[in-house]
């Protein structure tokens, strides 16, 4: 432990990451900004239904999503916000997705952290801030139930009457 | 220890200083005083002279308080038996005054004598005089004087005032007989009055100085005459706005209240008025100041109507001009027109034009009362407000600034330049300018703080000020080309000399650039004439040999109005079929245009042109100009007598309820008629004129209104088309912020995120479009936010 506390700076020192960070974020920025302004265009000229998302008012870096339950599964009729975090080397590395509505979801947690692949290791910079909204929409009516951050929802998700009625009680209270 | 002789001689003393005092005839006094003063002398000797001297301070003050006083009072009692009638109540107070003087005097002239003796004794002792000897008479007055003022029923000055009221009254009262006999002013108004009432006057207020009421008596003239001043104006104010009410009470004021002042005071008492009488503008003006108020109150109610009544309320104008200058009416003056205009102009009965001619009638009748702009920018705002709101608004000023026929039109104001602030083409003179606008600064009245006036420009041009109402001159360009366009299409003759005069006006005052759409729009119509003459005078031998073979068209009866599209404002579009007869000439038409400007097409568009026809039904014959649809419908019944209403909206192109709305245009004229069979309904052709009971009249409102209506949707619908780009974003913003959005954070989010095409509307534009969403219950609006539904 010791060592590496003693050694990190040095290594930051030798490959004079300060120096440069503050250049590349700069140039990056604009280049984010415009991509933002893009995807922000085609998501609202798309108009999906069920999904949508918008800036929060402050800076494009940061949107509110909004995304419907789809038609067919337990999560029909059902809403949920978002929150969207984008780092300034977007689309190179992915936003950071997070329920705001606390969703019971195998795959999310109590936080409302998501486990989906395509928002970790799987992340690609041809994906947008569209096809995530499609993904997470797809991803309520299949969850993932092998890597569940929520192993009572994937347990109860065998039993899908139940689990709707347990799923719109805790909906339900969300709203009171 | 005193002896003998000094008791008798304190006796002596005592009894004549009660003669003297207690006598009220000179010749007795006369003996009195002499032995009084016989009795100081020996008393002197006995070195008893000061103990004389308070004793008789205090008998004559006593004499004074229970005797003379309170009987002059009592003279002056209403109630009381002695009391003279109330009209000749001035000549009581002036002759009780002599009286109460008179004795005041010679208690005067014992006082000083006895101070003498005094002061010589002192004299003989050595050293200087005290105090308490010195000026004995002059505090004895005063203290009589005290209590004189105390002793009055009632205020003293009240009673002052009345005196000053009565006298100054007589005298305007005899002024203005002597004006309605001889019909011009008295040359002098000491000659009118007489030495009677001059010596009255005089009287009166010297014995005031006597007693020492100096200051209470000029403050009491002053406040008499300002009294006086006030009544002649209350009773003689007139209403009207022809003549200023602050002029007239200015002439009254050197006429009658001057003169009474001039005569009424002393030197002593002139000594104490803000100014000598001999600077007679600087007392009109303080005597003005009296009626300032009255006169301010009375024009600010009146303001809305004087502002109607412009130009002819200029004297009362400056009415208000004059009296909100030296007084502080400002703010009541902003509050009561505001009100004024909220209660009787700016409500849904008032038409438009009429608050428009209102609001620049406020605008030139404020620039007249306050060159400045302060007031103008205090009370416009809701004006402006309220004008944004109504649909016709710009309609309206457009119309206006561009028709010159009519009386309240605008049009000349376009001709007037505009202010041309900041647009330093010449130098010197804007140099000059700046100078003297340096040395015409005022500061803004203090009441303005209260109201926000700063950062707002104060240019007092009425066109600007008409466009500005909407912050932009570019919604005010766009109507005024919707409008032009509307007007050059219904055009027959090409004569836009017109037009083009109030188009270079206009260019004179938003710049070419901004116009330049409308110079090619008038373009277009003056090249159409010349097109249109060289197409009906083409020769045949220009025609392609293949179109010379075939039997043409003719071309004749059709005449082009040829637009460049790209700069003409989006016309309506209306989709019907024509007839196949004017197809052909209408082809006919556009294959000479092709030949002539080669490789240009014509393309038509037959929905924006008139027909003129004339129409023979049974023996009359009708020559109406009518809509291109209209004749459309009508030339399907030269062929067959009846149509059902379904084959007949199949043939002409048109929806059903488009077909009900032209159709009735013939069915008022009466040339067609409607019935309703089990198969649908059926017109059919009239074989006589109908006359549809005042039915033209009503179609010709109906014309208008079909059209005033179409042309309005243009305006509107243009804004929602180009609002509509944006209609995504602000739903898809609405779909996340739950809670809803006020109208600025949308405007603020659509500036900030929006690029592509860039978000360059205005809020109340955004206001505007939203409210239209609203209407289509796409959105709700809540105290200001706006939410998904």
């Amino acid at each position: 432990m010791s060592t590496q506390i003693g050694h990190s700076p040095t290594r930051l020192a030798a490959h004079s990451k300060p120096a440069q960070l503050p250049n590349s974020t700069h140039v990056d920025s604009h280049a984010v900004t415009k991509r933002l302004q893009s995807e922000l265009m085609s998501l609202m000229a798309s108009a999906d239904p069920g999904v949508s998302a918008f800036p929060d008012g402050d800076s494009l870096f940061s949107w509110l999503g909004t995304i419907h339950g789809a038609k067919g599964t337990v999560y029909e009729g059902l809403s949920y916000k978002l929150s969207l975090k984008f780092p300034t080397d977007y689309p190179f590395k992915a936003p950071l997705v997070k329920f705001e509505t606390a969703c019971f979801h195998p795959n999310v947690d109590q936080y409302g952290n998501i486990c989906l692949d395509i928002l970790k290791d799987k992340w690609s910079a041809a994906y947008s801030v569209r096809t995530i909204l499609l993904s997470l929409q797809s991803l309520l009516g299949e969850p993932n139930n092998d890597s569940p951050l929520n192993a009572y929802a994937a347990k109860l998700w065998e039993n899908q009457a139940e689990y709707r009625r347990v799923l719109h009680k805790k909906y339900s209270e969300l709203q009171k | 220890m005193a002896d003998a002789g000094t008791l008798t001689a304190w006796q002596y003393f005592v009894q004549s200083a009660d003669k003297a005092l207690g006598s009220s005839h000179h010749k007795i006094a006369q003996q009195a005083a002499a032995d009084y003063a016989a009795a100081i002398r020996k008393l002197r000797a006995a070195g008893l002279a000061e103990l004389a001297g308070v004793h008789f301070l205090e008998l004559a003050q006593d004499a004074m308080q229970e005797v003379h006083i309170p009987q002059f009072w009592e003279r002056l009692d209403p109630d009381s038996a002695s009391m003279v009638d109330a009209g000749d109540w001035s000549g009581a107070f002036a002759s009780g005054l002599q009286e109460l003087t008179g004795v005041l005097r010679e208690h005067c002239e014992l006082v000083k004598l006895l101070s003498g003796q005094l002061l010589a004794n002192r004299a003989e002792a050595g050293g200087p005089p005290p105090a308490s000897i010195v000026g004995l008479a002059a505090r004895y007055r005063r203290a009589v004087g005290a209590a004189f003022a105390c002793a009055a029923p009632c205020p003293l000055t009240g009673i002052l005032e009345q005196h000053f009221t009565q006298s100054l009254e007589e005298f305007s009262n005899a002024q203005r007989d002597h004006e309605e006999r001889e019909g011009e002013p008295p040359d002098s108004a000491e000659e009118l009055m007489g030495t009677e009432y001059l010596e009255r006057l005089q009287t009166v207020t010297g014995a005031l100085e006597l007693l020492g009421l100096r200051e209470e008596t000029a403050a009491a003239c002053l406040a008499a005459v300002g009294r006086h001043v006030r009544q002649h104006f209350k009773s003689t104010m007139q209403a009207d706005f022809s003549q200023s009410v602050v002029d007239s009470a200015l002439a009254y004021i050197d006429a009658v209240p001057l003169p009474f002042l001039r005569m009424a005071q002393s030197e002593q008492l002139k000594a104490l008025m803000p100014m000598p009488m001999s600077h007679r503008n600087q007392w009109i003006t303080i005597l003005g100041l009296f009626v300032y108020e009255d006169v301010g109150e009375m024009r600010i109610s009146q303001f809305f109507d004087m502002v109607v009544d412009w130009p002819d309320s200029l004297p009362a104008l400056r009415d208000v001009k004059e009296s909100l200058a030296h007084t502080n009416l400002q703010s009541h003056f902003i509050s009561s027109f505001r009100t004024a205009n909220q209660q009787r102009l700016l409500h849904a009965g008032a038409a438009t034009l009429d608050i428009l001619t209102q609001y620049v009638n406020t605008i030139k009748a404020l620039k007249e009362v306050d060159p400045r702009g302060t007031l103008l920018n205090a009370v416009d705002e809701p004006i402006k407000a309220y004008l944004r709101g109504r649909p016709d608004t710009i309609r309206c000023i457009v119309h206006s600034l561009t028709n010159d026929n009519a009386d309240d039109s605008l049009f000349g104001e376009l001709t007037q330049p505009a202010d041309n602030e900041g647009d330093g083409s010449d130098d010197d003179v804007e140099d000059w300018d700046g100078l003297h606008a340096a040395f015409a600064w005022r500061p803004d009245p203090a009441e303005m703080g209260m109201i926000d006036s700063q950062g707002r420009e104060r240019s007092l041009d009425i066109i600007s000020m008409l466009v500005n109402i909407y912050g932009s001159k570019e919604l005010f360009i766009n109507e005024y080309r919707s409008l032009l366009a509307d007007k050059l299409l219904a055009k027959t003759d090409y004569d836009c000399d017109r037009e083009i005069r109030t188009l270079e006006l206009l260019k004179l005052r938003f710049g070419d650039a901004n116009l330049h759409n409308c110079e090619v729009m008038l373009k277009d119509v003056a090249d159409s004439k010349r097109i249109n003459g060289n197409i009906k005078n083409m020769p045949v031998q220009a025609m392609s040999p293949l179109r010379r073979q075939r039997r043409e068209a003719p071309v004749a009866a059709t005449s082009a109005t040829i637009i460049s599209a790209l700069f003409w404002p989006t016309l309506p579009v209306e989709k019907f079929m024509v007839p196949a007869e004017v197809q052909e000439q209408l082809d006919a038409y556009a294959a000479r245009f092709f030949v002539l400007k080669t490789p240009r097409k014509l393309l038509w568009r037959p929905d924006l042109g008139n027909v003129s026809l004339s129409l023979t039904v049974g023996d009359q014959t009708l020559d109406l100009t009518v809509s291109p649809v209209q004749a459309t419908i009508l030339m399907h019944f030269r062929a067959r007598a009846e149509w059902p209403a379904a084959q007949l909206v199949h043939v002409v192109g048109l929806s059903m309820e488009a077909l009900r709305q032209r159709i009735m245009f013939w069915i008022n004229q009466g040339v067609l008629a409607e019935a309703r069979t089990a198969a649908g309904v059926l017109y059919t052709r009239c074989e006589s004129l109908v006359s549809a009971g005042g039915g033209r009249a009503a179609a010709d409102v109906a014309m208008e209104e079909d059209d005033g209506a179409a042309s309005l949707a243009t305006a509107q619908g243009q804004l929602h088309q180009e609002m509509a780009v944006f209609e995504q974003y602000v739903m898809g913003m609405l779909t996340n912020f739950d809670g809803g959005l006020p109208l600025d954070r949308i405007h603020n989010m659509l500036k900030m995120f929006v690029v592509e095409p860039p978000y360059d509307k205005s809020a109340d534009q955004l206001s505007a479009f939203l409210n239209q969403l609203v209407a289509h219950e796409k959105l709700a609006c809540q105290d200001g936010v706006y939410r998904k539904r």
